[in-house]
């Protein structure tokens, strides 16, 4: 990472309207709630959001208008269940939806990484998928003969990613549950990680970094950046909350719960 | 000897538990609570060998645990053998690893080809679905699939899917081998009312639960099948599977999530969230 440590605010001001933003952490842990709120606070638009999961801090951006299109498996609040303001968007129109499985985001991430223009696979055959997505190709094995799908690469420009502890250089260790977050800050033209807490470099080396800073532009200080789903070890994910959060939706409450959750953070940063 | 009395969910985790063997590497999804305390059960049981893959842990662990909902990467993180990405979990390890994993469909038509995408048409659905995750990576080539079905009525089993996520046994004359050199397909359906095998591609009843009829199987599915010949009755949960669900794996009863949709199913969650907090 070239630079210093810096605030919220200024590394969220570089992400342009318009950008495909890669989205880490999986299904309701870990995902970078901070960042989508302050994305959401700087009116970002036309985003399109990429990522395997897509749960709680997608929904908030989608919610709050800020997103175009949607690629993702996965779209929902897992044991909460539907993720409401996607599912809402989709139904009225209003978002794009680009149907991708777990394999056309790894495989695609990986063929970034790879420098290739694809990888192949078994997955997609004999599914609809491939009816929604027309630019997926098809090639034949040229030793076995046997019909694959041509995964595209795809990378993000944008990669919003929060750690458990990071060093100064941009070091970041996640705590166990990686996701496709490596591959995300790897591919993107611009990673932005928030941190739990700052630790030296000795610790990192101690437990051996998941994310070099080589592959980390900005990085923020950003305790409980991950509330309310969960950073392990440090806590666990807020049922009450996502609760709070699906029956508010229902009521056309999705503004007052982002106040709520602002308000909240405030008061654990206290 | 007298049968224990038990609830729906029970038989179905006991015939979830009882389809696997020892050694076998099960693949454990997203808020898939039947089959997680099934794969426990069986782990506690007859396969005390049982691997398991977490795609929300992104883990791979031979550690059995409690069911929950706030803090289930402890049992996933902190008490697991390696920990893998997401992606590596997909390029490198389902496609050889031959994981046996148990989908649960939104719909499902009499060839086993089933849906988590949409309800209506993709452009503009009716009814937006969390969307297939891995399930249209591998349908193709594995041949290890079971569904299972919490709530068996005919918006589920449908004459026509409106979107295949999974490729079941494809259609007469566009079948599983134009699509794979794996045979594969679906092995069975397991629902609160019955059992579905396959036979030459068509679902086919192979297994009543006790208590239910063919009619009311016929009543809730939107096609005809086939019925084996004679028909099963699916054996009960024994006293000692129950006591493991109910005292050792489940006690806060997460399993029962997967019949529940709605405040009542939000309500229960609120029960459990203090359940956990209690300690």
């Amino acid at each position: 990472m070239k630079g210093n440590v810096c605030d919220l605010k200024e590394a969220v001001s570089e992400i342009p309207d318009g950008a495909v933003i890669g989205v880490g952490g999986n299904t309701n842990y870990r995902r970078p709630v901070t960042l989508a709120l302050e994305m959401i606070a700087q009116g970002k638009e036309n985003l399109t959001v990429l990522t395997m999961t897509a749960g709680l801090a997608c929904d908030l951006m989608v919610g709050a208008g800020c997103v175009s299109t949607v690629r993702s498996s996965y779209f929902g609040l897992e044991v909460f269940g539907f993720a409401p303001m996607f599912r809402r968007a989709v139904e009225a129109g209003s978002v794009r939806m680009v149907e991708e499985t777990e394999m056309t985001v790894a495989a695609g991430l990986r063929a970034t990484q790879a420098q290739l223009g694809f990888l192949p696979a078994r997955a997609l055959q004999g599914t609809d998928v491939l009816k929604v997505r027309p630019d997926i190709k098809t090639v034949t094995c040229p030793y076995t003969g046997e019909i694959l799908s041509a995964l595209p690469a795809i990378r993000p420009d944008v990669a919003l990613i929060h750690a458990l502890c990071a060093d100064e250089k941009g070091n970041l260790i996640l705590g166990g549950n990686l996701s496709i977050d490596i591959e995300l800050a790897q591919t993107a033209d611009l990673t932005i990680a928030t941190t739990e807490a700052l630790v030296s470099h000795r610790e990192i080396l101690s437990q051996g970094a998941d994310i070099i800073g080589l592959n980390v532009d900005r990085l923020v200080v950003a305790p409980r950046g991950a509330y309310p789903t969960s950073c392990h070890p440090k806590y666990h994910l807020d049922g009450w909350m996502f609760i709070k959060y699906v029956r508010e939706c229902q009521q056309d409450g999705f503004e007052l719960f982002v106040d709520e959750l602002k308000k909240r953070l405030e008061e654990m940063h206290d | 000897m007298t049968e224990a009395s038990y609830t729906i969910d029970e038989l179905m985790v006991s015939q979830i538990a009882r389809f696997l063997e020892d050694d076998d590497i099960v693949f454990q999804g997203f808020a898939t609570f039947v089959v997680f305390t099934a794969f426990v059960l069986a782990k506690l049981t007859h396969a005390p060998n049982l691997y398991f893959f977490y795609s929300v842990g992104n883990s791979l662990s031979d550690v059995p645990g409690r069911a929950g909902i706030s803090r289930i990467e402890e049992l996933t993180l902190d008490n697991c053998l390696k920990r893998v990405t997401m992606t590596e979990i997909n390029c490198d390890l389902a496609p050889s690893f031959r994981a046996l994993e148990f989908m649960r469909p939104a719909q499902v038509d009499s060839r086993g080809n089933f849906n988590n995408t949409v309800i209506g048409r993709f452009e503009r659905p009716k009814v937006r679905l969390p969307g297939g995750a891995g399930i249209p990576d591998s349908t193709n080539f594995n041949d290890r699939l079971m569904l299972y079905v919490p709530r068996h009525t005919t918006q589920v089993f449908v004459e026509r899917i409106d979107f295949r996520t999974g490729l079941g046994y494809g259609e007469p004359g566009a079948d599983r081998s134009m699509f794979s050199v794996v045979k594969g397909g679906p092995l069975l359906v397991l629902t609160n009312l019955c059992i579905f095998d396959f036979e030459e591609g068509w679902a086919r009843l192979s297994s009543l639960h006790p208590g239910v009829s063919i009619e009311e199987v016929e009543a809730q599915t939107g096609f005809s099948f086939e019925i084996r010949s004679p028909v099963q009755v699916t054996e009960p949960p024994s006293s000692e599977e129950l006591r493991l669900i109910r005292e050792e794996i489940d006690p806060f009863g997460v399993r029962h999530l997967e019949f529940l949709s709605g405040e009542e199913r939000l309500a229960a969650i609120e029960r459990i969230l203090a359940y956990e907090e209690r300690g």
